[in-house]
């Protein structure tokens, strides 16, 4: 059960019990004209509003805590997204420089690295990053997009798919397209991630 | 003993291409001037390199695949050799140390 409906269940019950028992014992004390049950009936009242205000507070709390994560983590996330976006910004410019690709993708990495190690630090055993495979998809996305944009061949061809030129990067068409599968591949990652986030936490 | 070589420090910040044609700072710059000589002087001394590549502002594939899988490729150095000689430090992109290992086995020498 969540925490959130634990805020509410728990104090909800204890004050339903409360009101049943003290309202029975007030109806006894109403048929025996019995002044210490009544008074009985009215403490078991008070002492139960206030066993289930301190229950609420403390569940509330934690209520509290689990919002101020998720917050946190969505905010670290949304920093991978904005990178991603600044990758896709990068391979869409003209000309494609090589030094701002290679930089685009070493930031991209190092950012999501960064929310993993903050997501396990928050909750190490059940981290949304880890437990969805995100690390992996997200690393080996990285590495195809920067094998795609910067592997030139060995060899001498007609019409190579990547060509470097004065660290200017030139792309066939479907080598372009590829590249842009697979940056929506990266942006899939991360919003399977920001889910597991928000249903989880 | 233990050499130690550092990219950003000793060849560039800006890593580029995979030639020297294609761009500055290419793989087969690196290569020719700064690790052949030092993987030379460390195979001579018996000893390791330790080849960090932090610090810079990123790699292309192809720049780390000429730079060390062009040892194998163009300067006779035996794979195993040269696996048994390096290690590899990258603490920005821990993959990469592993990519590297893959290049240096997967390059054959050229005819």
């Amino acid at each position: 059960m969540s925490r959130r409906l634990l805020a509410w269940v728990i104090p909800g019950i204890m004050f339903a019990i409360g009101c049943l028992v003290g309202g029975v014992l007030g109806s006894v004390d109403v048929l025996h004209f019995d002044k210490r049950v009544d008074v009985l009936g009215l403490s078991t009242l008070v002492a139960t509003v206030a066993i289930s205000a301190v229950f609420y507070r403390k569940f509330a709390r934690h209520q509290y805590s689990d919002q101020l994560r998720k917050d946190a983590l969505l905010r670290r996330l949304r920093e991978s997204f904005e990178n991603v976006c600044a990758l896709e910004e990068c391979c869409e410019s003209k000309p494609l420089m090589l030094s701002a690709v290679v930089s685009a993708l070493k930031i991209c990495g190092r950012e999501f690295r960064l929310f993993v190690e903050f997501s396990r630090t928050m909750d190490p055993k059940n981290s949304p990053a880890v437990s969805q495979g995100a690390v992996k998809e997200h690393a080996m996305a990285t590495r195809d997009i920067n094998r795609l944009l910067t592997w030139t061949t060995i060899g001498k061809q007609s019409s190579p798919p990547v060509a470097i030129q004065n660290g200017v990067i030139t792309l066939s068409g479907d080598r372009r397209v590829e590249v842009e599968l697979r940056i929506q591949d990266l942006k899939r990652t991360l919003l399977d991630v920001e889910i597991a986030i928000i249903v989880a936490v | 003993m233990t050499r130690t070589l550092s990219i950003a420090q000793q060849f560039s910040r800006t890593p580029g291409p995979r030639f020297e044609s294609e761009g500055q700072f290419s793989g087969e710059e690196f290569r020719r001037t700064v690790l052949l000589p030092l993987v030379r002087e460390a195979m001579g001394e018996r000893s390791k390199l330790a080849v960090d590549l932090d610090g810079t502002a990123g790699y292309g594939t192809s720049f780390l695949e000429e730079a060390f899988g062009g040892l194998v490729r163009h300067d006779n150095i035996k794979s195993t050799e040269l696996l048994a000689l390096l290690e590899f430090k990258s603490n920005e992109e821990p993959y990469l140390t592993e990519d590297v290992r893959t290049y240096i086995t997967e390059a054959t020498p050229a005819q």
